[in-house]
């Protein structure tokens, strides 16, 4: 025993001068498997998996945090849900039907759908649950992922109001206007601004609405010193509008006079309005609606214009919106409220569930796995709600969920026990009774509880350090695949000289994305020319195969080519020179690369900042930045090169291109191209997919010849499973139910690898 | 004395309330909120998820009714990033942990550290002080992030004598109190040894001594009282340090203590859980201050207590 310990003092001392106190170290081991691969004292039928961290949120209207959907994936289902190899399977739903158009859906539920309390699932249940996910009153921080319902954005944004009672139609803000018409009880209107609103601006209003495209509007930062600012685009053209006190208009409550035109502002649609003052002074000018601010005055009249565009469920009555309707007149406030029935989702009856979509949505079952889709019980969330303890009702106590699972202890921040739901359909199939979830954050101390054989799976949210990857790679139980992910470098495309599309290509051609891979981040992952993973589906994957070798991103044009950098570089007005066997970029300011404090982020800029140095001489330094303070710079604008990824929300070429839409708020860089956005809308309403994957491919295209954002990789996913766990399907998704799999005691003689018990699929879709 | 006791304690209900408003203020300064993120929320969904924190109050408002909480119902509010749980709720889980472990970590680091003084000092400038010394310095060198990492290398990967993490038996204890104790072990037997020095050479001690008292009843009747000053000292905010400190020491072990809050919440901008944490942080370290100043009235009688 003293020879042992003194071995391993010695191996331990070494490894400490050494620097690394684990990885390297291990290398002398040569089993096939990281740490033991037998169990020890432990039920066949409890699984160990640790989760990453404590869920902030186990209500699936409200989590949007990995750390919860992963516990929520166990506790609840949704219409659909993950197989074992990460695409949509039935859950609560058996199967459904569709219009050509991906535009009107209906789900038919199971019967034998239940409550963890007994009762069962009904269709009314997930109308009650998606509709509280959009009321602005729930203050849902993921409502955005079921803006794919009708009006739903609108609605959540609280636009979309509802006449109580039959109400007059002014034509003036004021109470005593004149009234123009009656609006009926039971009417929809699209609320266009308040009134009255507070003017606080020192930019002078304007006498008639100006001609611009779009409207640049920043308000002043006192703790920066930055002015306010307002900026009239027009085509290629910005014309900033200065401040001035003197002709401003007196700060303090106005009356909205009428509506004159729309614009956008910050990329946002918007409205000029004429303002009047309150006071009397007769003051009034013109000014767009986001520099108008809420006003503390009580009584409020609105200015709206006619919604028709109600659900109507009947694709041959669809309506669709007119965002442009011209204003009705002014209407009292009191007199409307926001109403869910605007809402395209309705029970027709207990197990059938019927929706109007906003758009589109060919990868319907797709989204349907995400936990904000998940129902919850109307009677036991209200009665907390009303008590002014809104999530309070997700503790053990009180909890009722529909998923295979129930949750038998709840240790905060160390672990959670589950046990199966006796009500459950799965109860009997389940080879996996209970699961033990560990909320470990450290990936070293998780390596060190998988390689003692404490846990079973390291879990879908926790990752391997990338200096452990080269003592993995040879073992039996490291598995790798491609994650549906990529890494960015969003451009601030508004600050010179990033303006320029050509000095954008420079930067994107002068880094070698194959070296990086292999010496920073060293997990496999692909190199990219463009955005949507290779092996996304949806039919891009299918389609990308089909090019073969004519896919135009894999043409040596838009690989690593320093010279061709440098002559962009050059064109742009930034002459490359040779200075002493190095490069400079003649004129060329210093470029700040900017990146959320992390060790991965930090390796990864130092490299990309070497190869803009050595191959275009162009000067680059870095910020990092804790991630919420990150967060409040890029929003304004405070950046010119900034990381990020994104992460597909659904397996469909939309998730990852939506970010370059203008409006969407993942879209940093100030870019936008209306060839673009017409690509889109056509490439989303196109039923065949093969045309439809073409057009989504054209409109890639676009940004990836203008690169406002670089793409660097395509995310790999590697993890570790021991071998004795059977029917783990390792998948781009990364979702991984444990109700799929089980333990196999006699792994060593046994080859299959089925899931626990058969996997359904859904029928073909009917008819709506 | 019990006057002073009295006073001793009252005086900390003051400090806490400056370090309870100075720490609600500054943390609101830091840049971003508890509910910044990647995406921008619609302004309808903020506005009501301010209120139901209290954000959208101007900042004495959310003071005032903060404070006002805490003095009627004794209550620290919601933390923002664990939703359904109050800080309160959250401080009580993980505190008693904390204690343990910082208390089993400080005995251990006196019954380490204590004898290993005495000894340098009794042993003065010889062999056995040396080695007790650099042991001291050597422990003090080595940071707990390093230590611990080493600790499961050794006794849990190669020898597997112990559990890697968690906190479940006894035996998932030795490491982490191992590691908790070390640093302050190394610390402790210093002080003790200067404490030591100072009065082995003091008249009554040589007092005790020409009596013809033995060594050993010399040292430990007699020196020991006094030469332990500086490490009674130390035990108050040695044993705050510990609980604060103890943020590496949970993450790689893997405990539910209490000491990662201490950055984390700041980190998530969880105000209430950063302005609750501070408070509890606050008061141990200076309840366990006045402690310390009631035990040095009893150790020494020369100290004046109600001067």
């Amino acid at each position: 025993m003293k020879a042992r310990f003194a071995a391993a003092l010695s191996l331990a001392l070494v490894c400490a001068v050494a620097g690394s106190t684990t990885a390297g170290c291990s290398a002398k081991d040569d089993s096939p498997y990281y740490g033991t691969p037998t169990r020890h004292g432990k039920d066949v039928h409890t699984f160990y998996v640790n989760n990453g961290g404590e869920p902030e949120y186990i209500d699936p209207g409200k989590a949007h945090d990995t750390a919860s959907t992963k516990i929520i994936n166990h506790l609840f289902e949704g219409l659909a849900g993950y197989g074992p190899d990460g695409t949509a399977v039935p859950a609560a739903a058996t199967s459904f039907d569709r219009t050509p158009d991906n535009l009107y859906f209906r789900f038919h539920l199971r019967e034998d759908g239940r409550w963890s309390d007994g009762k069962p699932v009904t269709a009314q249940d997930f109308e009650y649950a998606w509709k509280r996910v959009q009321d602005p009153a729930t203050a849902s921080l993921s409502s955005a992922n079921l803006y794919w319902i009708k009006n739903a954005e609108l609605f959540n944004q609280g636009r979309l109001l509802v006449a109580q009672n039959d109400t007059e139609i002014r034509e003036t803000s004021k109470a005593d206007g004149k009234v123009s018409g009656t609006f009926a009880k039971g009417g929809a209107v699209l609320l266009l601004t308040r009134s009255p609103v507070k003017v606080a601006t020192t930019i002078p209003a304007f006498d008639a609405p100006p001609t611009a495209d779009s409207l640049s509007y920043d308000a002043a930062n006192v703790k920066k010193k930055l002015p306010e600012k307002l900026v009239l685009n027009v085509g290629l053209e910005h014309t900033p509008v200065e401040a001035n006190d003197e002709k401003r208009l007196p700060p303090g409550d106005y009356d909205i006079g009428k509506l004159l035109g729309p614009t956008s502002c910050n990329g946002a649609a918007d409205y000029f309005f004429e303002v009047v003052a309150r006071d009397g002074s007769g003051k009034r000018g013109v000014l767009p609606g986001c520099m108008l601010g809420t006003s503390s005055v009580e009584e409020q009249t609105l200015l709206v214009a006619k919604w028709d565009a109600l659900p109507t469920f009947d694709p041959k009555k669809r309506i669709e919106p007119n965002r442009d309707a011209p204003p009705i007149g002014f209407v009292a406030a009191s007199a409307f409220k926001s109403d869910t029935s605007v809402l395209g989702v309705r029970a027709t009856d207990d197990r059938t569930l019927e929706l109007e979509a906003e758009y589109p949505v060919p990868y319907m079952l797709d989204v349907l796995c995400a936990t904000s889709t998940f129902p919850v019980r109307r009677d036991i969330v209200e009665p907390f709600k009303e008590r002014g303890e809104p999530d309070m009702w997700t503790r053990p106590a009180t909890f009722v969920g529909n998923g295979p699972y129930i949750v038998d202890e709840w240790k905060f921040r160390y672990e959670i026990r589950m046990k199966r739901n006796p009500h459950h359909r799965f109860y009997d199939k389940l080879q996996i009774h209970d699961i033990v979830w560990l909320a470990v954050e450290s990936y070293v101390s998780t390596m060190n509880l998988y390689k003692a054989g404490e846990i079973d799976f390291i879990g879908d949210n926790s990752s391997l350090p990338p200096p452990y990857l080269p003592v993995l790679a040879g073992k039996k139980d490291y598995e790798w695949t491609n994650y549906l992910a990529t890494y960015w470098y969003e451009i601030n495309t508004k600050v010179p000289p990033l303006d320029n599309v050509k000095v954008r290509q420079a930067l994107n051609l002068a880094i070698d994305k194959p070296q990086f891979i292999e010496k920073v981040t060293r997990g496999r992952q692909t190199p990219a020319t463009h955005f949507v993973p290779g092996y996304t589906g949806g039919g891009y994957d299918k389609y990308v195969q089909s090019l073969g070798a004519d896919d135009p991103f894999e043409s040596a044009d838009r690989k690593y080519d320093p010279e061709r950098a440098r002559q962009l570089l050059t064109e742009a007005g930034f002459p490359v020179k040779k200075v002493d066997g190095g490069y400079l970029a003649e004129g060329m300011p210093s470029i700040e690369l900017l990146y959320n404090t992390s060790e991965g982020h930090k390796a990864l800029a130092v490299a990309i900042q070497s190869m803009w140095k050595d191959n275009l001489g162009v000067s680059v330094s870095l910020r990092n930045e804790e991630w919420q303070v990150m967060q409040k710079n890029v929003r304004d604008g405070n950046f010119q090169i900034v990381r990020y990824g994104w992460v597909g929300e659904f397996d469909h070429p939309q998730t990852f291109l939506e970010t370059f839409m203008a409006k969407s708020p993942s879209n940093r860089t100030g870019w936008s191209s209306q060839k673009f956005e017409d690509l889109m809308q056509k490439a989303r309403t196109t039923s065949d997919t093969t045309e439809s994957m073409r057009l989504y491919r054209e409109a890639e295209r676009i940004p990836a010849d203008e690169v406002p954002k670089i793409p660097l990789y395509f995310y790999s996913k590697t993890t570790l499973v021991k071998p004795y766990v059977k029917g783990f399907h390792f998948n781009r998704r990364n979702e991984h139910l444990i109700y799929w799999l089980w333990i196999d005691e006699n792994w060593q003689s046994n080859p299959s690898d089925e899931p626990a018990f058969a996997v359904d699929s859904f029928p073909e879709a009917g008819a709506y | 004395m019990t006057t002073f006791v009295l006073r001793r304690f009252l005086s900390i209900i003051p400090t806490l309330f400056l370090v309870a408003t100075l720490v609600f203020v500054f943390v609101r300064f830091a840049p971003g909120g508890p509910f910044t993120t990647e995406r921008a929320y619609p302004p309808e969904v903020m506005k009501n998820i301010e209120k139901q924190y209290n954000l959208d109050q101007p900042i004495h408002r959310q003071y005032v009714t903060w404070i006002g909480n805490i003095v009627t119902k004794g209550s620290l509010g919601n933390s923002t990033k664990y939703a359904n749980r109050t800080v309160e709720e959250l401080i009580g889980i993980t505190l008693p942990v904390s204690m343990k472990l910082g208390a089993l970590g400080m005995l251990v680091a006196l019954a380490l550290g204590v004898p290993l003084g005495i000894v340098g000092a009794v042993r003065q400038n010889t062999w056995k002080d040396s080695v007790a010394m650099a042991a001291a310095m050597l422990g003090i060198s080595i940071p707990r992030f390093v230590l611990a990492p080493l600790l499961v290398l050794v006794f849990s990967l190669k020898l597997y004598w112990l559990p890697v993490a968690r906190w479940e038996t006894w035996r998932h204890a030795v490491l982490p109190v191992f590691c908790a104790a070390l640093p302050m072990a190394a610390y402790i037997a210093r002080l003790s040894r200067a404490g030591m020095l100072e009065v082995i050479h003091s008249d009554f001690v040589r007092t005790a001594r020409a009596k013809g008292l033995p060594e050993r009843l010399v040292i430990l009747r007699h020196a020991l009282r006094g030469g332990m000053l500086p490490v009674v000292s130390f035990i108050g905010p040695g044993f705050a340090g510990l609980l604060v400190g103890s943020l590496v020491i949970e993450k790689i072990f893997d405990i539910p203590g209490m000491g990662r809050y201490l950055v984390e919440a700041v980190q998530n901008r969880d105000y209430n859980l950063v302005a609750g944490v501070a408070l509890v942080y606050g008061s141990l370290l200076m309840v366990s201050n006045a402690l310390v100043d009631v035990a040095y009235k009893l150790l020494d009688p020369r100290v004046e207590l109600d001067r």
